[in-house]
C-alpha cells in the first residue's frame, strides 16, 4: 500500500510585485495573478508513490524544488495543482534551527519544539530524558542556546525530532550540518528507522549518504522529475549531468598559489608545461581505463636545487582526493638539478572509472634538504582535467580493479572444470 | 463554524499557551528585575499622562474630582488600552516576524497574533494588579467588583485576537498596513476617553457604535474604580464589536492564510 501518493502536483509562486493583485483576487474571484504567476514554476506535474518502509532520497541542484515538495507532502505549502494523499502521521525536519528560541534554555526549546510538532505537556515530559540523552548536552541543557556552538543547536534539534511519534518522517538536508560523528549518528538512527518501517524522504546534496539509505531516489530538475528509479542508476545520470555543468564552469590555470602561505616566494623552481599525453607520447586529455598515460612535467631552476618532490594528485568533482603520489614516497631521488629540466610520470595502467578527474600538480623542497617544508616552489591546484571513458564491464565507481567472476557451485548441474567466467564477459554490476 | 474555533482552540491549548508563556518570558529575559517591567511600565506612562492631562485640563466638575483620583481615573482607563496597543503593534508584523516558523513547520497559523494577545493580556493583568496597589495607596478601598474583570478579559482577548489577525493577514500581502496601524493607534488612543473624562467630552458617548474604547474603558471604570456593575449598554456593545471583529478577522483568515506561507 502506498504511504504516501503525489498525483500531478504543480507548484507556481507568485513573483514577487503579484502580492497585491493577490489579495483582491481572493476577494473577487478574478483570478489574473494565477496567470501571472505561472512564470515561477517550483513544481511542475510531479506524480509518485512511496511504499510504506521506504527511504526515497530527492536530489537535484538547487532551485529544482527540492524543498518546496517535501513542503508540500508535509502539508505546509498547498499545491497550485493536484494533490497529496498521506496515510499515516508526518514529522519533518526541514529546518533544525526554526522553532528553537536563542535565549531561551535548552528545555525550554524542547518544551516549545515538542508543542509546535504538535505533542502535549504530558507526552514532552515522557521524553524528555531520552531527548536529553540523546543530544548529549548534559548540563548545557540548562543553559541558554545561544551559548550554545552551532553543532550543539542542531543536536538539540535532531533529538527533538528524532524523538517525535511518526511513520513518515520528512528531511531537508538535515545530514550535511553536522560533524562528521554527527552525521554518522543520524545515519545510524535513520537506519533503525527504516528498520522499524517507517517511511523517509530525504532531500540531499550528499550523494554519499543519498547511496548509504536509498533504495529509490528521485531527481528533480527544474521542477520536474528527470529520472525516478533504483538509487545507483539515478545517481549516475545527475551525476553526469552535474559534470556536464561543471564543464562549463570557466577555470583558470592558478586558481591559487598555495606556495605563498608565509609570504614567501620561493623562485628556486617553475614549471614550463605540464603536458598529459597517451602511450605514443602524444598529448591527450581523454584516457580509457586500463591505459597508459603519461605526464611529463617541464620546469626551470633558477639555481642548484637538491631533489625536490613532484606531488600529483587526483580528485572528482566534489573534492573527494582519489589517488596521489610523490616522488618521495615512491623513494626516487633526483639529485640536484639546475636549468630546464623534465620529469616523466607514467601510469602502466591507468586505473579510474569514467568521470573527470581534476589534477593538482605540485614541486616542494625535500622534506630534509630544506627549512620551509610546507611551502611550494610551484603549484597548479585543479588545472587539469583528465576525462576518462571506461565500458560497462569495469564496473562501477570510481576505481577499477582487475576482477573475475566464477561460479563455484551450482546444485542444478556439476562445475565444469575451466567453466569460469572471464573478465568482463559474466554479468558484472554495472553503473 | 464558532464551535469548531473553539474546539480547535482547546486542542491547541498547550502550544498556544507554550507560545505565549516564551513570547512573555522572552520579552525581560536576561533583565535584572525580569517582569517586574511589566508592572513598572504601566505605571510610568499613566504616571505621565496624570501629570501632563492634570495640569492642561482642569479636571474640576468631573466625576473625577481632584487629582489623585483623576490619576487613577487615567490609569483605570489605560490598562485595556495597554493590551489594545500591545497585541497590535506586535501582532501586526507578527505573521513575518515568524516567517521561518511557518515555512518549515506545520502550525494553524492563527495561533500567532492569538498568542501574542494572549502575552499582551498577561502583561495587562499584570498592570490591573498594579492599579490595585496604587488605588489602595490612595483610596484605602477595594470592594469586590473588580473580580469580575476576569469575565471581561476573554471577550477581551477574543477582539484582540480578531483585530490582530486582520492585521496581521492583510499585512502579509500590503506592506504598508503595519506604518498605517502604529498611526492609526495614535488617533485611535485620542479619540478615546482615556485621558479625557467622558463627561467633560460627553460626544464620546456617541462614538459608542464606532469606538468599542468607550464601552471598555466604562467597563474598567466601573469594575475597578466606581466599584460597581458595569452598564449593561457599555457590555452589550463591546460584545458586538467582539462578534463583528472576530467575525471578520476570522473570515479574512479563512480566505488568506493558505497564500500566506508562499507570501511570507
Amino acid at each position: 500500500m502506498a504511504q504516501v501518493r503525489v498525483i500531478n502536483i504543480a507548484k507556481y509562486y507568485p513573483t514577487y510585485n503579484s502580492r497585491k493583485s493577490r489579495l483582491a483576487s481572493l476577494f473577487t474571484g478574478f483570478d489574473r495573478s494565477r496567470a501571472e504567476a505561472r512564470n515561477n514554476v517550483a513544481l511542475e506535474d510531479v506524480s509518485f508513490e512511496v511504499p510504506a518502509g521506504q527511504c526515497l532520497g530527492l536530489i537535484g541542484r538547487n532551485g529544482s524544488g527540492k524543498s518546496t515538495l517535501l513542503r508540500i507532502l508535509a502539508g505546509i505549502v498547498s499545491p497550485s495543482e493536484g494533490r497529496v494523499e498521506v496515510n499515516g502521521r508526518i514529522s519533518t525536519i526541514l529546518d533544525i534551527q526554526s522553532g528553537l528560541h536563542p535565549r531561551m534554555t535548552g528545555i525550554q526549546n524542547i518544551y516549545l519544539k515538542g508543542a509546535l510538532y504538535g505533542l502535549r505537556k504530558k507526552e514532552i515530559v515522557q521524553r524528555l530524558d531520552q531527548i536529553i540523552d540523546f543530544s548529549g548536552l548534559g548540563e548545557y541543557i540548562e543553559h541558554p542556546i545561544n551559548t550554545y556552538s552551532t553543532g550543539m543547536v542542531i543536536r538539540l534539534g535532531f533529538s527533538i525530532a528524532m524523538h517525535m511519534d511518526f511513520d513518515i518522517l520528512l528531511m531537508d538536508e538535515i545530514l550535511s550540518v553536522g560533524d562528521i560523528v554527527f552525521q554518522r549518528q543520524c545515519l545510524a538512527k535513520i537506519k533503525s528507522f527504516l528498520s522499524q518501517g517507517k517511511t523517509i524522504i530525504l532531500a540531499t546534496h550528499n550523494l554519499g549518504d543519498v547511496s548509504a539509505i536509498c533504495q529509490r531516489v528521485i531527481f528533480l530538475k527544474e521542477g520536474l522529475v528527470k529520472h525516478d528509479g533504483q538509487t545507483e542508476m539515478v545517481l549516475k545520470d545527475y551525476w553526469d549531468i552535474c559534470e556536464r555543468e561543471q564543464n562549463k564552469i570557466p577555470r583558470s590555470l592558478h586558481p591559487f598559489n598555495p606556495e605563498n602561505v608565509y609570504g614567501i616566494d620561493t623562485k628556486e623552481i617553475k614549471f614550463r608545461q605540464v603536458v598529459f599525453a597517451d602511450r605514443h607520447g602524444v598529448e591527450n586529455d581523454t584516457f580509457k581505463t586500463g591505459e597508459q598515460m603519461q605526464v611529463r612535467i617541464g620546469f626551470h631552476c633558477t639555481k642548484k636545487v637538491y631533489n625536490p618532490v613532484f606531488r600529483i594528485q587526483f580528485f572528482r568533482n566534489d573534492g573527494l582526493w582519489v589517488h596521489g603520489t610523490n616522488t618521495s614516497r615512491a623513494k626516487v631521488d633526483l639529485g640536484e638539478l639546475e636549468g630546464d629540466c623534465e620529469i616523466l610520470l607514467r601510469y602502466d595502467q591507468l586505473n579510474l572509472l569514467a568521470g573527470d578527474y581534476y589534477v593538482s600538480i605540485g614541486i616542494w623542497p625535500d622534506e630534509y634538504g630544506s627549512s620551509f617544508t610546507d611551502i611550494a616552489y610551484d603549484c597548479r591546484q585543479w588545472s587539469y582535467v583528465v576525462h576518462i571513458k571506461s565500458r560497462q564491464e569495469d564496473g562501477g565507481g570510481i576505481t577499477y580493479n582487475p576482477f573475475t567472476w566464477q561460479l563455484l557451485a551450482n546444485d542444478g548441474r556439476p562445475v565444469r572444470a575451466g567453466d569460469e567466467a572471464g573478465q568482463g564477459e559474466s554479468p558484472v554490476d554495472c553503473v | 463554524m464558532p464551535l469548531n474555533i473553539f474546539k480547535e482552540l482547546a486542542a491547541n491549548r498547550f502550544l498556544i499557551w507554550t507560545f505565549a508563556a516564551h513570547d512573555f518570558r522572552s520579552q525581560y529575559l536576561g533583565s535584572i528585575l525580569g517582569f517586574v517591567w511589566a508592572m513598572i511600565k504601566p505605571l510610568i506612562i499613566a504616571g505621565i499622562y496624570v501629570l501632563i492631562f492634570s495640569s492642561v485640563v482642569p479636571p474640576e466638575n468631573s466625576s473625577a474630582g481632584n487629582t489623585s483620583y483623576f490619576g487613577l481615573y487615567v490609569f483605570a482607563g489605560m490598562l485595556p488600552w495597554f493590551v489594545i496597543q500591545e497585541s497590535v503593534q506586535r501582532g501586526s508584523t507578527v505573521l513575518l516576524d515568524h516567517a521561518h516558523l511557518i515555512r518549515n513547520h506545520k502550525l494553524p497559523l492563527y495561533i500567532l497574533p492569538l498568542h501574542i494577545v494572549i502575552s499582551a493580556t498577561v502583561s495587562g493583568i499584570l498592570a490591573i494588579i498594579v492599579f490595585m496597589g496604587v488605588k489602595i495607596f490612595f483610596v484605602h478601598e477595594v470592594g469586590i467588583s473588580f473580580v469580575l474583570i476576569a469575565l471581561i478579559l476573554p471577550l477581551q482577548i477574543l477582539y484582540c485576537w480578531g483585530l490582530t489577525m486582520l492585521i496581521s493577514t492583510a499585512h502579509v500581502f500590503l506592506r504598508d498596513i503595519s506604518h498605517l496601524t502604529i498611526a492609526m493607534l495614535t488617533i485611535w488612543f485620542f479619540a478615546s476617553p482615556i485621558v479625557f473624562t467622558v463627561e467633560s467630552l460627553p460626544w464620546f458617548l456617541t462614538m459608542r457604535w464606532v469606538n468599542p474604547l468607550v464601552s471598555l474603558t466604562a467597563i474598567y471604570r466601573d469594575l475597578l474604580l466606581f466599584q460597581r456593575l458595569p452598564a449593561i449598554i457599555d457590555i452589550t456593545w463591546f460584545a458586538l464589536h467582539t462578534v463583528v471583529v472576530l467575525m471578520i478577522g476570522g473570515i479574512f483568515y479563512q480566505k488568506t492564510c493558505r497564500e500566506v506561507v508562499d507570501l511570507v
